[in-house]
């Protein structure tokens, strides 16, 4: 910081602000004190400058102290600290439910700017800090709209909301600014936020209360919100982590019963709330990551439907222990007789095999059998080697944005080789040169690789699959594909050398989803090959399931 | 009557769990006994009775609603006449509502002092009025309604202006990421 605002005695007075900040919440956490906002940093917020914000990296609560002296609202420093500690420690409640709340926005107001939600969370932590410090979050909204006056609908109603809320005359807190014609734009507009005021804080949930949120607020809305700067304090909510989002990307009770009860108030449609509930889920990721710099979008995409797939495999996968005390013993095997010794526990003794051998000296003499671990299974133990060949032509989405049932069904193969400690060598293809991985021991690495995409047409590739044969034989190929694959097998020239190729293998399973009467002609040579299995998939949802049987026959998965 | 005294008291009194109408009435028409004045006979609460009339009765008997409403209820006050003017200033308003919204809750108590001429502690009438006015549930729902009609005469052009700029988002995002 290069100049000093406030008291001579700044940092006394920051520390005392922080605390106060700190005491509304009626909490005793120890949290890192706000930080100087450095101006150097203008060019990261599209070169306005914020009033406060959490960084986003740090989680440090960072405060422009010059413009708040600017605003002449330095005063006001406990209540922007307030706000900022309401959103570390209470709204949101957790991340997993700002999470949670973002992709039910891309859900039901595709297109809408991540800053509503920042909104949203802003009008649950000043109604609480309003209690104690209104006049002061009043004073900050007021002296920012002077510095400029609003020209967007969005934060014109949003004002409108406080103003009801504190019991404000209209226009108190925001100056619109002469181009802004809401009363003409948006009749009775004033009136909706009153309702909204006395409806919001009622709710009871946060859910409920963000659907609520995004059917009113969504009318403002023009689409141009993120060029129309930001409220003040509306840039400081922390970002969930990929593990977050994944975590709300499998859907939840909570979502699904506010969207009901949304739908029962007439928020929302009927055939609105039908919609967003059978939305791939996947497809609201393209907001989540939308105003993320592209070196960093693609790895967070990446890692968030990484963990989504994670999910989805061991839905297939895992089965719930039995309770401990219904777990069956450990397999135990008696050894062969020895002698009992004094000192042995009298409970090994055999007295079957003593009488045996020594009829009636076996008192004087006794045989014990120790019982040791059942180890047979582990002795020449089958380690799988798998190969997964996974079609990913244009007729199947990219599974990064919409799950894609071919992909699922590879990856719960790979895992159930893995586990059953085997290897897995993965080959994506669709046109031209496929994606081979090396031979994975590793579940969260077979994962990701096997979310990679190429689109384009189906050429099967039976060249690289008779190079492969060659390499060893005790290796199960898996084809997963779709009818592509029938076509790509009847205009196989070399149709003599697959066969061929075919002998190398352990087995070679075609797991294809067609309905297609042409199977079994255009298969007919290789289904006559003892190695050749075909497993016809119904339809797409299919697949993860069959993927799952599949993997329970080959590896014994759940057992 | 201190309003924002007596929702904290009753934000903070045993949770409502529903009362028996001879029991509401019984406290309700002992406020009236106990300024002086008459209650409302039996027949007359076959008509004017209501069951958010069982809420107000919990307040009177869990906060210092009834005793606020004692202090300043004229001997003369015609009971009938009142309970009409109230039931009709709050028929918009339920006890699922009143329960669960503090603006409803303020709504009804400053609807009461209306109804019997009670005076809001540290407000001049005309302050009380003009609150009212803001909280009148049954207005702001007869207004909104309008709004509701607005909205949807928008909603095309909405849809439109958010289909256009999730388009251009996407077409950025071809070269972003």
């Amino acid at each position: 910081m290069t100049e000093v605002y406030g008291p001579p005695n700044f940092t006394d007075w920051v520390d005392s602000a922080w605390r106060e900040g700190i005491g509304v919440w009626g909490v005793s956490i120890e949290l890192t004190p706000p930080l100087a906002w450095d101006p150097k940093d203008k060019d990261a917020f599209g070169g306005s400058e914020p009033l406060a914000f959490v960084n986003m990296e740090t989680r440090q609560v960072v405060v422009n102290y010059s413009l708040l002296h600017e605003m002449n609202a330095l005063h006001c420093l406990p209540a922007v600290l307030a706000h900022e500690v309401g959103h570390h420690i209470r709204f949101p409640h957790t991340l997993g439910l700002a999470a949670r709340l973002e992709l039910l926005m891309a859900r039901i107001l595709p297109g809408a700017p991540r800053m509503l939600l920042n909104l949203f969370f802003d009008l649950q932590v000043n109604e609480y800090v309003g209690h104690t410090h209104a006049a002061s979050l009043q004073e900050v909204y007021r002296a920012f709209s002077r510095r400029a006056a609003t020209d967007s609908p969005i934060f014109a109603f949003y004002l409108a909301i406080y103003e009801e809320l504190w019991g404000l005359p209209p226009g108190d807190l925001g100056k619109h600014a002469p181009s802004l014609t809401m009363d003409a734009t948006y009749p009775n507009w004033e009136i909706e936020a009153r309702m909204f005021a006395q409806t919001f804080w009622s709710l009871p949930d946060s859910t409920l209360q963000f659907i609520y949120f995004c059917s009113i607020i969504a009318r403002y809305l023009t689409g141009h919100e993120g060029k129309q700067g930001k409220m003040p304090m509306s840039g400081d909510l922390i970002r969930p982590t990929p593990d977050d989002y994944a975590n709300a990307l499998g859907g939840s009770r909570a979502v699904d019963n506010a969207i009901d009860e949304a739908t029962k108030k007439g928020w929302l449609d009927a055939a609105k709330s039908g919609e967003i509930k059978s939305k791939d889920a996947l497809a609201g990721l393209d907001r989540v990551l939308s105003g993320m710099p592209g070196n960093q979008a693609a790895p967070f995409r990446r890692a968030i439907v990484n963990k989504h797939y994670y999910r989805l495999v061991e839905e297939h996968l895992f089965r719930v222990p039995p309770m401990p005390n219904q777990r069956p013993p450990d397999a135990f095997i008696p050894s062969t007789t020895e002698d009992w010794e004094w000192g042995d526990s009298p409970s090994a003794i055999d007295w079957t095999a003593s009488i045996r051998a020594a009829g009636a000296m076996a008192a004087a003499m006794p045989l014990q059998r120790t019982l040791l671990p059942d180890e047979s299974d582990k002795k020449g133990h089958w380690m799988p080697h798998i190969e997964i060949w996974l079609d990913t032509s244009g007729s199947m989405p990219d599974p990064q944005t919409s799950v894609n049932a071919m992909t699922l069904a590879a990856q719960i193969l790979a895992a159930a080789a893995i586990r059953k400690g085997g290897r897995v060598r993965a080959v994506i293809y669709s046109w031209g040169d496929p994606l081979i991985s090396d031979w994975m021991q590793d579940e969260a690495k077979a994962r990701d690789f096997l979310l990679n995409y190429s689109g384009g047409g189906t050429d099967y590739p039976f060249t690289l699959f008779k190079e492969h044969s060659l390499e060893r034989k005790d290796t199960i190929h898996v084809v997963i594909s779709d009818s592509d694959y029938l076509y790509n097998t009847k205009e196989n020239k070399n149709y003599h050398w697959f066969m061929d190729a075919l002998d190398r293998t352990e087995m070679y399973i075609a797991l294809l989803q067609s309905a297609d009467g042409y199977t079994q002609t255009a298969l007919k040579k290789a289904l006559e090959h003892p190695k050749f299995r075909l497993i016809l998939v119904p339809n797409f949802t299919a697949f993860a399931k069959t993927a799952s049987d599949l993997a329970d026959t080959l590896f014994g998965v759940r057992r | 009557m201190n309003i924002k005294a007596l929702l904290a008291e009753i934000a903070a009194a045993p949770p409502y769990a529903g009362l028996d109408r001879a029991i509401a009435v019984a406290i309700l028409n002992d406020l009236f006994r106990k300024a002086g004045g008459t209650p409302l006979p039996d027949p007359a609460w076959d008509t004017q009775w209501r069951a958010i009339h069982a809420v107000l009765a919990h307040w009177a008997s869990t906060t210092r609603f009834g005793e606020s409403t004692v202090q300043q209820l004229r001997r003369t006050q015609k009971p009938e006449a009142g309970y009409r003017a109230f039931n009709e200033a709050v028929e918009a308003l339920n006890e699922e509502l009143i329960l669960s919204n503090a603006f409803r809750r303020e709504e009804i108590l400053r609807h009461w002092a209306a109804a019997w001429g009670l005076a809001i502690e540290g407000e001049t009438p005309a302050e009380s009025k003009k609150r009212l006015e803001t909280l009148d549930y049954r207005r702001t729902l007869k207004e909104f309604a309008r709004a509701e009609e607005s909205r949807k005469s928008e909603e095309a052009a909405r849809l439109a202006a958010l289909a256009a700029a999730q388009a251009a988002e996407e077409a950025a995002r071809g070269w972003r990421e």
